[in-house]
């Protein structure tokens, strides 16, 4: 059997006037991809959505970025995009369903998730090189300082159902993809965070426009596409993403959730201050641990995490004792047991789709209390974000690759931290995500899927 | 009698058992040599290890001050390649493998390299300097917290370039400040022992792998004991001025400014031999000499490189231009076509360290499409230079190690009027390399790339028609980038084309069947 490698190219099918995208203006919210049905094989990790990316003052202006950034603070109409996840911050939720409307994935809050997804590249070198070799223009240096000019992106969707085995296209019956663009304020930040004194704009909005889906297939011969069209039974498994939301509210923080899935391998997630989401004034897209003010009324310093205890039904699991880290916190050092675990965590998951050939541990490092969440210069960070550290937080339950069954059974989780005695605790949103195994069955038409 | 498949002994890669193995090196000097190319004859014995590499060196001179070192360098991007400029393999007089622009073509191959690989491997044994990082803008007199965080690479700040000071680069041991940043050290050089001196008693020498000269010992080791005929690698120089074999520093050992037209490279003949590797596996050599003499021999797939060239200008007044160039591959398994749009402008290649290795691209980027069979590959044409890039990336299996600000202009210049004001406007450092701005290397590795191949490695067999290149876009003023106002720009179109070949070994011989 011969077969072809071919290019498709879709653009969305609720293209409005002029092509513009934007959650605030002049634009649709939403983006959708229809992907026909086709005798051919889909490789979904070649899947790209592509386009070109302003974003404005609330005036119709540029931002200032590029006034003398070289030498000075920008003091006069700056703003930036996250550096790390770059556009991709903007996708709020990813939906992928077939064409009759059976839903294979839903993930919510998708922009959170892969802040804590995304590696901080394949190694240390080819980070430091300000290199973007998986990622096309979705998550570079550049892009965080280079909101004064439209710029063109082309991201994957980093989702289990397009980045695990090949897609039989024609089984799936079709792809219907929907993108819900995040607001401005969450993709859009002015460096109030860094210099309260500065000069930032009131307000900014982002747009999308020229936007193409592509992803490369495979096309078989005609014989080979007639045994695509005959078939109408298989079973796909894959690895997706549910989405969970929570407030901390207090140094001793216990949460309890029905995750009411199957097959779970890993646990994932990430704490921002709630103030800082959806807020001009901070980056909606960071990952600090938790935080108290500083005398200048500013969410700066680091509250010291004492403990992470993980029960499934009030039992304690996998770990059968508390993850405590006081202790190399103390110190500020990096291997401590909490550390380990979460890394871990992090590591298997992006292990699982071959994301990441090496860690550069430093971003999860748990700060000391002693030290300001965002680094001096005298600690040679060298990463891009190295005024502020990745804290992300995670449990693996499939080292085995058999994973845990959560189906009426409950999560809980336990945070025990330490806040300085005359300081009040901030409200902070976790958001976890719990990675599982789902499968789909397809039967003479009917499509089911199995989580 | 019919042909057998190809025994794991004669593939690169591991084996499946343990197995009985010695190994020889040899060095080959060659059998010809002159300032255009040379020739060597490889012995019939064992099997080539396609690893053996090729010794190479050259001397530069500058015809001012002809005794003093010219601190000259090899192209950042393509090392020791650059030297060359054709290298084929003949078997029995007959062509099996042709490689030209060799520089060009491993200069592709070299961005997917990784940084690792560049920087522990390429660069020791090939030269060149291509390993950027975050780096900084120009430091500033004052050095206060605020100029410190300018050099750092959380948003706005950090650019990319070169390692400099980054890391902290003070060495005085006795200094409290060791280890930190210092605004002094900012600029790069190419490490010494590996600028080229005018001396060839004391030049760096390089080592180049076979297989980057000959794609056909990409996975296949030439079992050379079972041939007949004389196999001969035949090597020709790249043009011995600037920019194709070496690259100038403007200041030469004494401090002098050098003119870079009157530099000159020559070859040290001493310097050039092969280091060959040959193979010995006992029984198992026995049976391919075997089936090779007496029941049908072996027929070899492997991939070989076409290359054309054309030459297009964009004029200024004429405003957004088509232009469309025919690529003839009739009847050819095609795998990939991996176009480069070179900048030849002397101007140009002077004042960035990369020299004639480069595939600069439109201040206002392009929009491209391939016709094969009359049918267009891409429904829709490419103009996103970010989808641009991610389809180069597919092409060779691993994408590019090279950050989009050497890709293209897009998030640099303006995208109406081209312009583009430095340093603010680039996204690389403007600190120097080797005495050039490094800002000046914006957009000037704009490669394309289009994969043919199916999942399974298989290239297309082309029908009569030839294959269509069609590339829209737009010159502006500022395209040349040498700070004056032109009228038009040029570039040199390559383009290369892996193809799938078959060999037969049979009874002593070898002959191309397909």
């Amino acid at each position: 059997m011969e077969s072809r490698r071919e290019l498709l190219q879709f653009q969305p099918t609720n293209l409005g006037a002029g092509g513009i995208f934007s959650p605030d203006r002049n634009g649709l919210q939403q983006v959708v991809f229809q992907i026909p049905k086709l005798p051919r094989v889909m490789m979904g990790q070649t899947l790209r959505v592509n386009g070109k990316f302003n974003c404005f003052k609330s005036n119709g202006g540029r931002a200032r970025n590029a006034t003398n950034w070289l030498a000075n603070n920008p003091t006069d109409e700056a703003f930036y995009i996250d550096g790390r996840i770059g556009v991709s911050s903007c996708v709020d939720t990813l939906s992928i369903q077939n064409l009759k409307g059976a839903t294979y994935s839903n993930v919510k809050n998708y922009n959170r998730l892969l802040s804590s997804i995304v590696p901080l590249n394949q190694s240390f070198h080819s980070y430091i090189n300000g290199c973007d070799d998986e990622y096309g223009q979705g998550k570079e240096i550049t892009q965080a300082k280079r909101c004064d000019k439209e710029f063109a992106f082309s991201i994957p969707l980093l989702d289990g159902f397009l980045q695990a085995n090949p897609i039989d296209m024609d089984l799936v019956e079709g792809l219907v993809i929907t993108l819900t663009l995040a607001p401005s304020n969450f993709v859009i930040n002015n460096n109030y965070w860094y210099n309260q004194g500065a000069n930032t704009p009131d307000g900014a909005y982002y747009e999308w426009s020229d936007l193409v889906l592509s992803v490369e297939t495979e096309v078989p011969d005609a014989k080979g596409q007639e045994s695509m069209m005959a078939n109408r039974n298989g079973i796909m498994e894959y690895q997706t993403y549910s989405s969970f939301y929570n407030v901390i509210v207090s140094n001793q923080h216990n949460l309890s959730f029905l995750f009411n899935t199957r097959q779970t391998s890993a646990i994932i997630g990430n704490i921002i201050p709630s103030e800082w989401l959806n807020n001009l004034q901070y980056n909606s897209s960071s990952t600090p641990q938790l935080l108290y003010k500083d005398g200048n009324g500013i969410l700066n310093n680091n509250i010291r995490m004492n403990a992470f205890t993980y029960q499934k039904s009030g039992v304690r699991l996998p770990y059968d004792f508390e993850i405590r880290s006081q202790q190399t916190q103390d110190q500020g050092t990096a291997d401590s047991v909490k550390n380990l675990t979460e890394l871990n965590a992090i590591r298997d998951v992006w292990d699982s789709h071959n994301f990441l050939k090496s860690l550069k541990t430093e971003l999860c490092n748990p700060l000391s209390d002693a030290v300001r969440n965002k680094f001096d210069r005298k600690r040679y960070s060298i990463v891009e974000e190295d005024y502020v550290n990745n804290y992300s937080i995670g449990v693996n339950y499939s080292k085995l690759d058999s994973g845990v069954d959560f189906r009426n059974e409950t999560f809980s989780l336990r945070i025990q931290s330490r806040l300085p005695a005359d300081q009040s605790f901030e409200p902070h949103s976790l958001f976890l995500f719990v990675k599982n195994e789902n499968q789909v069955i397809f039967r003479n038409g009917m499509v089911s899927v199995l989580s | 009698m019919s042909s057998s498949g190809l025994p794991d002994i004669l593939k690169v890669g591991p084996l499946k058992r343990p197995v009985n193995q010695s190994m020889s090196t040899d060095i080959l000097q060659p059998t010809t040599f002159s300032q255009k190319g040379m020739k060597f004859v490889l012995e019939k014995k064992g099997i080539l290890d396609s690893n053996s590499q090729l010794n190479i060196a050259q001397i530069v001179k500058w015809t001012q001050q002809p005794t003093i070192d010219t601190n000259s360098y090899l192209p950042t991007a393509t090392g020791a390649l650059a030297m060359i400029e054709r290298a084929y393999l003949t078997i029995g007089g007959r062509e099996i493998s042709d490689l030209r622009d060799v520089g060009h073509y491993n200069t592709w191959k070299r961005l997917h390299y990784s940084n690792e690989y560049r920087k522990g491997v390429a660069m020791p044994h090939q030269g060149g300097n291509d390993v950027m990082m975050g780096s900084a803008g120009l430091p500033s007199a004052t050095n206060d917290p605020t100029d410190k965080r300018a050099r750092g690479f959380s948003p706005p700040y950090g650019v990319i370039g070169r390692e400099s000071s980054e890391y902290g680069n003070n060495d005085y041991l006795s200094d409290a400040d060791y280890g930190k940043q210092v605004d002094a050290q900012v600029n790069s050089f190419d490490k010494k022992k590996r600028l080229l001196t005018t001396d060839p008693n004391t030049t760096p020498s390089f080592l180049i792998a076979l297989s980057q000269l000959c794609p056909v010992l990409i996975g296949f080791q030439l079992p050379l004991f079972a041939i007949n005929q004389e196999v001969a690698l035949h090597i020709e120089f790249a043009p011995d001025t600037i920019g194709h074999r070496f690259m100038y520093n403007r200041f030469n050992a004494n401090n002098v400014q050098q003119v870079p037209a009157e530099m000159f490279s020559t070859i040290v003949e001493e310097e050039c031999f092969l280091v060959m590797d040959t193979l010995y596996y006992g029984d198992l050599m026995e049976d391919i000499q075997e089936q090779i003499f007496s029941r049908g021999g072996y027929s070899v797939p492997y991939d070989d490189v076409i290359t054309q060239r054309n030459y297009i200008t964009y004029n200024v007044a004429d405003g957004e231009t088509t232009h469309d160039l025919q690529i003839p591959l009739s009847q050819r398994r095609v795998k990939r076509i991996i176009v480069q749009q070179q900048q030849d402008l002397f101007d140009k290649i002077t004042a960035q360290p990369s020299g004639y290795y480069n595939s600069q691209a439109l201040r206002t980027g392009s929009e491209y499409n391939f016709r094969i069979d009359s049918k267009n590959v891409y429904s829709l044409p490419m103009k996103n230079v970010a989808l641009q890039r991610a389809e180069a990336d597919l092409v060779e299996g691993i994408p590019l190690v090279m950050n989009s600000a050497l890709y293209s202009f897009s998030n640099q210049a303006n995208q109406t009027t081209g312009e583009m004001v430095l340093p603010n406007d680039s996204n690389i450092t403007p600190r120097l390399l080797n005495s050039h701005i490094q800002s000046v290397e914006s957009g000037l590795q704009g490669w394309i790339g289009l994969k043919i191949e199916n999942q399974f490695g298989q290239g297309h067999k082309m029908g009569i028609q030839p294959v269509i290149f069609t590339t829209k876009g737009k010159a502006t003023q500022y395209d040349d980038g040498t700070g004056n106002p032109t009228t038009s720009t040029s570039r040199q179109v390559r383009f290369f084309s892996l193809y799938q070949r078959v060999m037969n070994i049979n009874g002593g011989l070898v002959e191309v069947i397909d």
